[in-house]
Formats: C-alpha cells, structure tokens, sequence
C-alpha cells in the first residue's frame, strides 16, 4: 500500500523528526511504503507533489500544528492523529489509519 | 478532509501553530535583552550606546511575540487572509495589555471572523476584492469591535490578577507551582501537557515575570539529562540499545530538548515517567525557592550564562539531575535475560 505522511510539532525540532522517522520504520519489512514530509522550523523538508498525494492509498497526519499548502490534499480522506502518539507507537498508528480509511 | 477532529482538537493546534510560529521572536527578543543587561547593567536602557540598542532590538522583537501568536492563530484557521487581521488583533491585545492571553483570543476571534467572510457568497466581479480589499477591512473593522468592547477590559483585568498573583507568590505557592509545572513538563516531554506548561512559563514571559522561564529550563533539561546519568551508572536497568543511546540524551539534555527522552519512556513508562517527573517537579520547585529567572526561553545549557544566578541555576539544574537518575536506579527493575535475547533476535 502506498502511504504518504506529513509530521509538525509546535516548536518544529524534535517531535517532527522523530515521527518521522518512526512512521518509516514501521513500515520496514512490512508490503508497505512511504513518504513522509516533515513541516519543521526549517520550513518543509521532503515535500510531497500533488501526484505522490493523488496517488496515495492513505494518507496520515501526525500534526500539532496546522497543515501548510493545505490544498494539495484537497480530496483526499486524511486520517490525523498527534506527533506524540505516533512517536510512541507509529505501527498502531497505521494500523488505526486503515481501519479508519476502511482498508 | 473527511477526518472530522473534534472542535477542541481544532483549537488547540490552532494555538499550537501561534505558539509554534511565535517562539523565534521570543528566543531573538529574551536573548537580546538579556545580552543588553549583561553588557550595561539593569539600568541598560537609560545610558545610550551599544548595550542599550541591543536592549532595544531585543525589545523590538519581544514586541512582535503577541502579534506573531495572533497572525499565526488566525493563519492555522483561516489561512493565508488570516494573518494579517490576527497580526492587527494581536497588536491591539499587546496595547491593552491583554498580553498572551488577549493575544490568544484575538487570534481566535481574526480567524473565525476571517473564515466566516472567506464564505459570503460574493458577486464574481468582487470575488478579487475579497482579498485585497473586503477581508483585511472588514475583517480588522469586527475584531477591533470585539478587542476594544468586549474582550479587552475584562481580558486585561484577567491578566493583571494573574501578573500580580504569579508575583506576589509566596515560598509555599511558590514550590507548589513549580512542583505541578516541573511534573508537568516531564509528563508527556514534549507532548501537549509539556507544551501547556511551556505556554505558561511564556505567558509569564509576556508579563515581564521570567522565573517559570527558568524553572521550564530544569525541568524540560533534566528528564533526559537524568535518563543519561541513569544509563551511566546503572547499566543493569538498560538494554544494550538503550544504552546506546546515551550520546542523544546527553545532547538532548544540554540542548533542552526534552524528546529525547522519549524511547526510554515509551519502553517503560510506569517506571520512567515517575521518575522524571519527580526529578524534573524538585527542580523547578527548587528553582522558585532559589529565586532564578532566566530571559530566554530556549537555548539549553547554551544560555543559562544569561540567568540571574548562572551558578545556582547549574546547582539546581544537577540536583534534578541527580534526583531524576536516583528515581531511576530506585523503581527501574533490573532488564533479565530474556528482554535482552528478544532484542538481539
């Protein structure tokens, strides 16, 4: 399955990358993939197209703060959750996200 | 967006986003004004020349910490049309002294004001006009209404009980808060707990009062420099992976930068986070009773050379240190045999 991600945290230093990284690391080993853009204080880093976003089976949110260029996911059934959680326990959260996306 | 959160859930990331846009003039602005005391004294800015401009510049960009939090607020909710009607909201907020709280609900009030004329229906020959001219008008016309009429008198009164109350806290109040910010902090490092009771200590900020500022910095620092001197000492408590990751608490501890405590409590949070957070409430209790401010609201290590009493800051700092990893060696069973194998396979 293809997943595309978007992580930000409020101060944009730790928890973004961090997400970030444990969003990839659950999908090792596993039939999935995926791309994750981290929003940070740097500004946007690994920047998702519009066609990466269209042509995305789920997309997942692990945000704390709003969402920039926003329209680019016009359409799309996104499944959000916090930065936190998915820190903590990013493979439950895309188990969740499919459950919840109906897949 | 099918995804429906929840109204408050809405909220609170639009805070989020204020905060998270605001902390860069917070860390210019503290910093400066900071350096400008260090440099002339406490009376900076009544001699003119060099530490009194850096004083200046500093307040120039403290300054814009309101309007910023209020912008960005308005932006997270309205996008782009929001900012510059939140800017104007926070602004007026800063004038009242309204301060961060005013600030808050100025940004608040732009965004919905700005979202809700984002969705008149307009003649298509003025849907152009929307931005450059009927949202920015329109939009600063109703929040002045709101700021001037409603929100201000009883928000600034609100925030001059609260500026006098966090001033004229005494020993016990004192300890209590810092006891119920400290374990706060090291609650959820980093998560929302963590970020209300950062929220706090820069609301305090606002109002000229940096004492929680400080007592943030030992309690957001000690959880995951105690995680490391727990890994030094007490190497029975830790898988080898953990272990290995000591270099990134150390780091983490100095930079403040409380995340990186994180693994170790996501591993074991029952054992852990008590830990934390009695070593991180003693700190920052231990900081009020010790009196300590520190101008700057981020920096780690790097700036406590700033703090009113660099000294005993670094004390306090090692006792809640010192106090994290004892909790640590006290609840933390030792790893067996077996942990340790399912790791390796």
């Amino acid at each position: 399955m293809k997943i595309v991600a978007v992580t930000s945290c409020a101060t944009g230093i730790a928890h973004s990358y961090m997400a970030a990284e444990a969003l990839t690391k659950a999908v090792k080993g596993t039939e999935d993939e995926i791309k994750v853009e981290i929003q940070g204080a740097m500004g946007i880093e690994n920047r998702l197209s519009k066609q990466e976003i269209a042509d995305a089976d789920l997309v997942i949110w692990a945000v704390d703060v709003g969402v920039r260029d926003k329209d680019r996911f016009e359409g799309k059934n996104v499944i959000q959750f916090g930065p936190y959680e998915t820190i903590w326990d990013a493979k439950k959260t895309i188990i969740e996200a499919k459950e919840k996306a109906g897949l | 967006m099918a995804n429906k959160e929840s109204f408050f859930g809405d909220i609170r990331k639009h805070l989020m986003t204020g905060v998270s846009y605001m902390i860069p003039f917070v860390v210019a602005g503290g910093i400066l004004i900071a350096l400008g005391f260090a440099m002339g004294g406490i009376y900076v800015f009544n001699t003119p020349g060099f530490p009194a401009d850096v004083f200046a510049w500093g307040k120039v960009a403290i300054n814009l910490m309101v309007p910023a939090l209020a912008g960005y607020i308005a932006y997270s909710i309205a996008d782009r049309p929001g900012i510059a009607v939140g800017f104007v909201a926070g602004m007026m907020a800063s004038n009242q002294g309204s301060g961060f709280l005013g600030g808050m609900l100025g940004g608040l009030l732009a965004g919905y004001v700005v979202k809700a004329i984002k969705q008149l229906k307009v003649p298509s020959m003025l849907k152009s006009l929307m931005p450059v001219l009927i949202i920015p008008l329109l939009g600063v016309f109703i929040v002045g209404l709101g700021m001037t009429y409603v929100l201000g008198g009883p928000v600034t009164w609100l925030n001059q009980v609260v500026a006098q109350a966090l001033d004229s806290l005494s020993g016990g109040g004192k300890i209590v808060l810092g006891l119920v910010q400290g374990a706060m902090l090291a609650f959820d490092m980093g998560g929302p707990v963590n970020k209300a009771a950062y929220a706090f200590a820069l609301a305090s900020a606002e109002l000229d009062n940096w004492g929680p500022m400080a007592a943030n910095f030992i309690a957001s620092m000690s959880p995951p420099a105690g995680i490391a001197l727990a890994l030094y000492l007490f190497k029975d408590r830790w898988t080898s992976v953990e272990r290995e990751g000591i270099s990134g608490c150390i780091v983490g501890g100095l930079a403040m930068i409380t995340e990186f405590a994180i693994p170790y409590a996501a591993a074991d949070p029952l054992h852990v986070l008590p830990a934390t957070m009695v070593g991180s409430a003693v700190g920052a209790a231990l900081s009020y009773v010790f009196d300590l401010s520190l101008t700057a609201p981020h920096g780690g290590l790097f700036v406590i050379p700033l703090a009113n009493k660099p000294l005993m800051m670094l004390l306090v700092f090692a006792i809640a240190i010192v106090v994290t990893a004892g909790m640590l060696f006290i609840l933390k069973p030792k790893v067996t045999e077996s942990e340790e194998e399912a790791l390796s396979m």
